[in-house]
């Protein structure tokens, strides 16, 4: 591909390091992703105006609440655009969402991770390797994110 | 020309070259797409964004856009290039803006944004979206006129009569063949019904100042946000838009209004794009005579393109698909018919930390010229869709700058050089 003129496909892939990325929190501090390493990250990819993320939204609340206590982080990235911050903070009071957001109007965070739509979710485990990615909905329960969550967060699976 | 969406051309051994290697329209002989690149002064203020385009038959331009009212709210706002025959930075003077519409209503948003049309007929027929329910997507299309070129404007219509709280935008207006307007936009009236699936639907209605014509279902699930766009064939009206299948796969359709009635909707190509979440990336197609050119991005498999087909029967069958962007395109394109039976593609390709407005000339057997930058941008979704319309050999250009205080509609001119 390289010799074609085209840039190598970017890094965001299953199997690839996470790439390095720092978001805002609602707050207006920085948070990076390494900031999180040890802990598996569910990074999701949202805004308030896109119907399947307001969909998922119970099932992102459902897994923070089932396995924050095993090491999950779930990470909400809301790419509204500037001047959102008042509709993002109702939109998270109307679903009741406590896990961990970040604002990125300027999208950095679809660029890194290269998503072509919202919203996309990607597991990434303690050290800093993608090992599930899904565009669309995803569903607490989905047995791909089931198997992967358990792996990378060695619940017992007796 | 190509005859279904899959096969092959009598230059199919030039394309098949072209696919084992980079997937690339190959850099022929083709001209660069521009010549003279201008920046015209906008007659858009800071604060503005949502802007679009349209050129008349008789040559002149029309800019549209939203701005924010220092007392609150946007107003929608006009202005119009009379002779861009002599804008290449000498002389070249938009209008002074007037009003189409202003208040606190508006369903102000970087994807769906408001359209203008002239019709034969002197006629102006602008759409924006308003707020119709406190719910955040609740929003209904209003249509309004103007028989004054724009100075004064009707109050306005809402072409969809379900009187439903849900989202009906991502208009497309076009002439029809009796002197009305066309109109197609995405319909949400089955969302709020637990008991009909919550399908986004494609409608169609035509319309008078005076008269509302029957609405009609053209599809009845489609990808839900994603722009439309219509063009007029010799051989009547087509429709392109991100189709939605029930296995999520959202490739880009058509339907065309032939022989008094609109068309099952047929794949323009199948990129086999399955994606259960909202690209927010639709198509666009113009038309000159039977002659069609559409370009759409797409990313199946996690791989990025913008592609541009083309149709010699108005639609009813397409050749290959060629590629043109440069490897990282974020999408949002526009296309354009030259005389020449070539398209002119922009689109936005990602460059580094931001994003570059870029266009190429691609013709219909494959061959394509230089790819070059129109402006500097961004991938952010702030930085909404670039426009580009000709009106005979002038380009005009309309993209939204995010880098200052406050975003702002800017413009440009250039020139197309002879094939």
């Amino acid at each position: 591909m390289a010799g074609c003129g085209i840039d190598p496909a970017p890094p965001g892939g299953v199997g690839s390091p996470a790439p390095a990325y720092t978001g805002v929190t609602l707050e207006g501090e920085d948070l990076a992703l390494t900031d999180l390493r040890g802990e598996v990250v569910l990074l999701n990819i949202w805004a308030t105006w896109c119907p399947p993320c307001r969909k998922e939204m119970p099932d992102l609340q459902a897994l923070h609440d089932r396995h924050r206590d095993d090491g999950l982080r779930v990470v909400g990235v809301s790419v509204d655009a500037s001047g959102s911050d008042r509709a993002v903070r109702q939109f998270l009071a109307d679903y009741g969402i406590t896990f961990l957001i970040l604002r990125d109007p300027s999208e950095r965070v679809s660029n890194a991770f290269q998503a072509y739509g919202v919203p996309l979710t990607v597991l990434i485990d303690r050290e800093g390797t993608i090992r599930w990615r899904h565009s669309g909905p995803i569903t607490a329960d989905d047995p791909a994110l089931q198997r992967v969550l358990g792996e990378t967060l060695n619940l017992d699976r007796t | 020309m190509r005859r279904g969406p899959e096969g092959r051309t009598a230059l199919a051994g030039a394309l098949l070259a072209l696919a084992a290697g980079c997937g690339l329209a190959d850099a022929g002989e083709l001209p660069p797409p521009l010549e003279d690149r201008t920046e015209l002064e906008s007659p858009a203020p800071p604060g503005s964004g949502e802007a679009n385009l349209f050129a008349g038959a008789d040559g002149r331009v029309f800019l549209t856009w939203f701005e924010r009212r220092d007392e609150g709210g946007h107003a929608l706002r006009v202005s119009v290039l009379d002779d861009p025959g002599a804008a290449n930075g000498d002389g070249a003077v938009w209008s002074s803006p007037r009003t189409i519409s202003e208040g606190e209503d508006y369903f102000v948003n970087w994807a769906d944004f408001p359209s203008l049309i002239a019709l034969d007929d002197g006629l102006l027929a602008a759409h924006y979206p308003v707020r119709s329910a406190d719910g955040t997507y609740d929003y209904d299309v209003y249509i309004s006129w103007s028989a004054d070129g724009g100075a004064t404007w009707s109050e306005p219509v809402v072409p969809h009569r379900d009187g439903v709280a849900a989202e009906h935008g991502f208009v497309s207006l076009f002439p029809w063949h009796d002197g009305s307007l066309g109109a197609v936009w995405l319909d949400g009236r089955n969302f709020p019904d637990p008991d009909v699936p919550s399908e986004m639907t494609l409608r169609f209605t035509t319309l008078t100042p005076d008269a509302l014509g029957p609405e009609q279902l053209l599809d009845g699930r489609i990808c839900d946000c994603c722009q439309t766009s219509a063009a007029v064939t010799s051989d009547g009206p087509i429709v392109v838009y991100r189709d939605r299948s029930p296995e999520e796969v959202r490739d880009i359709s058509i339907v065309r209004y032939a022989d008094g009635a609109w068309t099952d909707p047929e794949p323009v190509y199948r990129d086999g794009w399955v994606i259960p979440a909202c690209p927010v990336n639709g198509p666009m197609v113009d038309a000159d005579g039977r002659r069609v050119a559409v370009a759409w991005f797409t990313a199946a498999d996690d791989d990025p393109l913008v592609r541009v087909a083309f149709s010699d029967d108005s639609g009813a069958t397409f050749g290959d698909a060629i590629r043109v962007d440069g490897g990282t395109p974020a999408g949002r394109v526009a296309v354009r018919l030259l005389p020449s039976g070539d398209a002119l593609v922009t689109w936005l390709e990602r460059a580094g930390e931001g994003a570059e407005v870029r266009i190429r000339r691609v013709r219909p057997d494959g061959t394509a010229g230089p790819a070059e930058t129109v402006a500097a941008s961004s991938a952010a979704r702030a930085s909404g869709f670039p426009r580009m319309v000709r009106s005979g050999e002038r380009l005009i250009f309309a993209w939204t700058d995010t880098t200052g205080e406050a975003p702002r509609v800017r413009v440009a001119t250039a020139r197309v050089p002879a094939p």
